[in-house]
């Protein structure tokens, strides 16, 4: 059978990749393994391709492939390595218009969560996606994505406040 | 106080420029596609053979996936491409099908199915109230003589052959997919039902475009299960090829399908002599029971563990991807050289064959392009075909393609334009 959806498989990649590559940053604080991982949700995606139905839920598709491969990665990662900020970095001042170092700052904060409360916080507040998706994308009940959240919320509060940011988060 | 979307959005203002690589996203999709593929078949053997077969079996195939495969000899590109012009097309003459019971055109909607090996445009016109009309247009007059009706409640037809002997079409509707087939000298339908297609109460989907007949007279083809309902089979995590799987029928006269499960998962075209199917060691040909293993090739750049697709008399052709979408067509014939390929480009519509040419359309940023080569003189012409359409088809020496300035459901309207290939 010709392959004929590689054509349409490569429109959709096109469009979302860019996309689902910031949400993946913001799930692992790092454009290189961002780029991997949305490389990766892609690969999976193509395989799937033929069976999947097209149309807004090919997002949503893309997007649980995106994060379970996060948080996967994520717990790996966390079991084999201490994550700690470069110590030119830590030494670095905090200074609100610095964008450099406020980026760091946020990255740094979004680093400390663990990766379930990390997805948690992505998909409620930057895709905006309600607790009802986001429950279903990460397979378990609403309520636990309300306690994750808000736990994520914390710590990310917590965290910046110690990072020198002068702003704190809200929801 | 900043919202947690703004301090997110922050993170994200040293974004890099997209450097994500889809070609290597499509190469490495294709290539676990391929490795799930030869699981399954180490899984057939397994349950099919004596335990003691499949244990020394079993393990070699799935060996094959970390071992490489040959080198892949690139195969010559086709440098020559004569351009055909639009103005050496002429249009094709409206149907008079198409007013026959909607002369405003209001409910009516034709399909060009494609050409008949004698030359005749064949066209399907549902009336919108269960009619179903077959015409048959030769290009060279504009007579067209209407094939007497298949029935009332005709669903969704795909032509799966159109010989001066038959015209044969899949039929699915809601509830089960039909094998019609056209007897043109006695002039009689036939229709068999494909029973077993199923999965609970929702049919499977037949794609015509997998369909082709094997030697022993068997209609090979894919039956995919709905979206909805996965495949008892199949697992969550189970790939492209737990989900297609290979049936066949007594061919034309229909009758009781069969599962064909060794090639489940595989891509497989019939020629006149045997099967033919490519994984990364070889491609399969398959001649009067002896099976020919033949070395991979592609042109520089694609990957040569491809997909047949076509075949003729002595020829057959893969589509081979080469990233990025494109898919390069590479044709084989008979004695296992790789002859030429087109360059690659993303396919638009299924490859056609008709007698010793290939048709094939590619669509790149919105625009088409078609092309129907010459597999014995491999000469190229070049075929405006439209974007919106993906149906491009040659046979008896005509090729006929979709006017690209026009939509394809206009009724009435000069929607295909055939030429006399050169």
């Amino acid at each position: 059978m010709a392959r004929t959806y590689d054509g349409e498989f490569l429109d959709f990649a096109e469009s979302q990749g860019s996309l689902l590559r910031r949400t993946a940053f913001l799930m692992c604080g790092d454009w290189e393994r961002a780029r991997d991982l949305t490389q990766e949700a892609l690969v999976r995606l193509y395989v799937a391709w033929p069976r999947l139905e097209h149309g807004p839920e090919l997002t949503a598709y893309a997007r649980r492939t995106v994060t379970s491969i996060a948080i996967d990665w994520g717990r790996r990662r966390s079991s084999t390595e201490v994550r700690q900020a470069d110590p030119a970095e830590r030494e670095r001042t905090v200074d609100p218009t610095d964008d450099v170092a406020e980026r760091m700052a946020v990255t740094e904060a979004l680093g400390a969560l663990p990766p379930r409360q990390r997805a948690c916080v992505v998909l409620r507040f930057y895709e905006d996606l309600p607790v009802a998706e986001v429950a279903e994308l990460l397979g378990c009940r609403e309520g636990t994505v309300k306690s994750q959240t808000a736990r994520g919320l914390e710590t990310l509060r917590a965290v910046l406040a110690d990072l020198g940011a002068s702003e704190g988060a809200s929801s | 106080m900043t919202d947690v979307r703004s301090i997110l959005e922050r993170a994200l203002a040293d974004e890099p420029e997209d450097d994500l690589d889809l070609r290597a996203v499509v190469v490495e999709g294709g290539r676990r596609a391929a490795r799930r593929r030869r699981r399954l078949v180490a899984g057939v053997v397994a349950g099919t053979c004596a335990a003691v077969v499949a244990a020394v079996v079993g393990p070699a195939l799935l060996a094959g996936d970390e071992e490489p495969g040959p080198a892949p000899s690139p195969a010559p590109r086709v440098e020559r491409v004569d351009l055909l012009g639009v103005g050496d097309a002429r249009p094709l003459p409206s149907d008079p099908l198409l007013s026959l019971n909607d002369p405003r055109g209001e409910r009516t909607s034709a399909r060009f199915e494609g050409i008949t090996d004698d030359g005749l445009t064949v066209r399907v016109t549902h009336d919108g109230l269960g009619g179903t009309a077959i015409g048959l247009t030769d290009p060279r007059t504009g007579a067209t003589d209407r094939v007497p009706s298949p029935g009332r409640d005709v669903g969704d037809l795909a032509a799966v052959e159109l010989s001066t002997e038959r015209l044969a079409f899949l039929d699915h509707d809601d509830f089960a997919t039909r094998l019609l087939v056209f007897d043109r000298a006695a002039g009689t339908w036939t229709a068999a039902r494909l029973e077993g297609l199923r999965i609970g109460t929702q049919r499977m989907y037949v794609p015509a475009v997998t369909a082709s007949v094997s030697p022993d007279g068997r209609l090979w083809f894919q039956a995919v299960p709905p979206p909805s309902k996965p495949h008892p089979e199949c697992g969550v995590d189970d790939g492209v090829e737990c989900w297609l799987q290979w049936w066949s029928v007594p061919y034309p006269a229909g009758g009781p399908v069969r599962r064909e499960p060794a090639y489940d998962g595989t891509d497989l075209t019939w020629t006149s002599t045997g099967p033919v199917s490519v994984d990364r060691q070889a491609v399969h040909v398959g001649t009067d029971g002896a099976d020919r293993d033949l070395p991979l090739a592609a042109p520089l750049g694609c990957d040569p563990a491809g997909v047949p697709t076509v075949s003729g008399e002595d020829w057959f052709a893969l589509t081979v991807p080469c990233g990025r979408g494109g898919v390069a067509v590479v044709v084989y014939d008979d004695q296992g050289e790789a002859r030429f390929s087109l360059p690659p480009g993303r396919l638009w519509g299924p490859v056609v064959t008709g007698g010793d040419h290939l048709a094939v359309a590619f669509r790149d940023r919105g625009a088409a392009r078609g092309y129907v080569v010459d597999v014995t003189a491999e000469e190229v012409v070049a075929v405006p075909v439209g974007s919106r359409t993906t149906m491009v088809d040659v046979a008896a020496g005509l090729v006929a393609w979709q006017d690209p300035e026009e939509s394809w459901s206009r009724p009435g309207g000069r929607d295909y334009w055939t030429a006399e290939l050169p």
